[in-house]
């Protein structure tokens, strides 16, 4: 496969011995293709547009009954910004912290020396969608089973359910 | 749902796309899987129930004769949950469990499912006492129709768990079903905080 003209440069990840330590670049490239996947075809991805909100307009806004719950949903999701697949850190551990010692802080991975290789997050809940099809949603839930399959030559797609309990719980999804 | 005709809450089944090349090489990359996703949604379009009728808005005040999800009600439609749903949906999809892909043909040409399938069951129900019902549903999704279809009420005697076997008959499909034990089968109905 030739190289695309931009390449990505990429550093072994961080989290600890890789399998591929060796390997410091790579470039990702549709297979039989030569155009960059990432970077360079952005239009494929879903990206975080955002919200335009200018000075104007939030001043506009603010004379509408009821919008300072707006603004302050607007300034939340400002803060967040937590998009499908951009969390790093780790909901699971190798081990119980209490036993080996690890540093439990929220949001942060706790003891990440899994004993037969690494684990990277593909999404965690809580995330939101900025995929136009799905635009706003939220991963919701405590995934029980996946599946995955070639949507086409290109796309891998993976399926998971959220086992939610509707209004048998306090936080009905 | 159905073009509007019902909505679904409780358990979702979503879908998350990624770019093929860049997953496969995932591990070694440094950033995160955001990067890699092209798309995202809900992949349950259509429904059917166990009748195989189409999913439809509920009574509010007495039964849905036609569409309603069973595992939420008795045989002639009338909600038998403990609770009502707090938000303005019509049915609910109850803690969905233990699901996984079946591919078709995976034993040999003509043998298992004819489609792709993904197999989930409601594994737990808090009913009204003063109610009968149906039963936990099981449920097989068509992924290439985003289809879902009701496809069995097992789960009330503890069954959860569901894998295709190799039936090696071209005539037959057969599913394995194991869940859990006689105690968590009979907390299924009454007692189903126990089971967490």
């Amino acid at each position: 496969m030739k190289e695309p003209s931009a390449p990505s440069p990429v550093a072994p990840s961080p989290s600890g011995p890789s399998m591929h330590a060796g390997s410091t670049t790579f470039v990702c490239t549709v297979a039989g293709d030569d155009t960059p996947a990432m970077p360079g075809t952005k239009s494929r991805y879903c990206t975080d547009k955002g919200i335009e909100l200018t000075e104007e307009n939030a001043g506009l806004l603010s004379m509408i009954p009821g919008s300072s719950e707006f603004l302050k949903y607007y300034k939340l999701y400002e803060a967040e910004g937590y998009t499908v697949g951009s969390i790093t850190d780790l909901v699971v551990e190798a081990g119980d912290a209490a036993v080996s010692g690890a540093t439990v802080e929220d949001g942060k991975s706790g003891d990440v020396a899994f004993p037969f290789g690494e684990i990277k997050p593909i999404v965690t809940a809580g995330e939101r969608s900025v995929c136009d099809e799905s635009l706003g949603e939220v991963i919701v839930g405590k995934p029980d089973g996946m599946g995955a399959y070639l949507l086409d030559d290109h796309t891998i797609r993976v399926l998971f359910q959220s086992e939610s309990y509707g209004p048998l719980t306090a936080n009905e999804a | 749902m159905n073009n509007g005709a019902a909505l679904i809450g409780g358990s979702h089944i979503n879908y998350i796309d990624y770019d093929r090349e860049m997953f496969s090489k995932f591990m070694t990359y440094s950033g995160p899987a955001s990067d890699m996703v092209v798309g995202m949604g809900q992949h349950i379009k259509r429904a059917y129930n166990l009748r195989n009728e189409l999913l439809s808005h509920r009574v509010r005040d007495g039964a849905t004769p036609v569409g309603a999800h069973l595992s939420n009600t008795n045989a002639e439609g009338e909600w038998a949950v403990a609770r009502l749903p707090r938000i303005e949906y019509d049915w609910f999809y109850q803690s969905l469990c233990s699901a996984h892909m079946e591919e078709a043909h995976q034993w040999g040409p003509g043998i298992g499912f004819e489609d792709d399938v993904y197999l989930t069951n409601e594994e737990w129900h808090s009913y009204n006492d003063e109610m009968t019902f149906v039963g936990n549903t099981y449920h097989a999704l068509d992924v290439t129709t985003d289809t879902m279809y009701a496809i069995g009420a097992m789960s009330m005697g503890g069954f959860e768990k569901s894998a295709e076997i190799n039936a090696q008959h071209p005539e037959y499909v057969m599913i394995a079903m194991s869940g859990k034990s006689i105690l968590a089968a009979i907390c299924h109905r009454r007692e189903d905080q126990l089971l967490f």
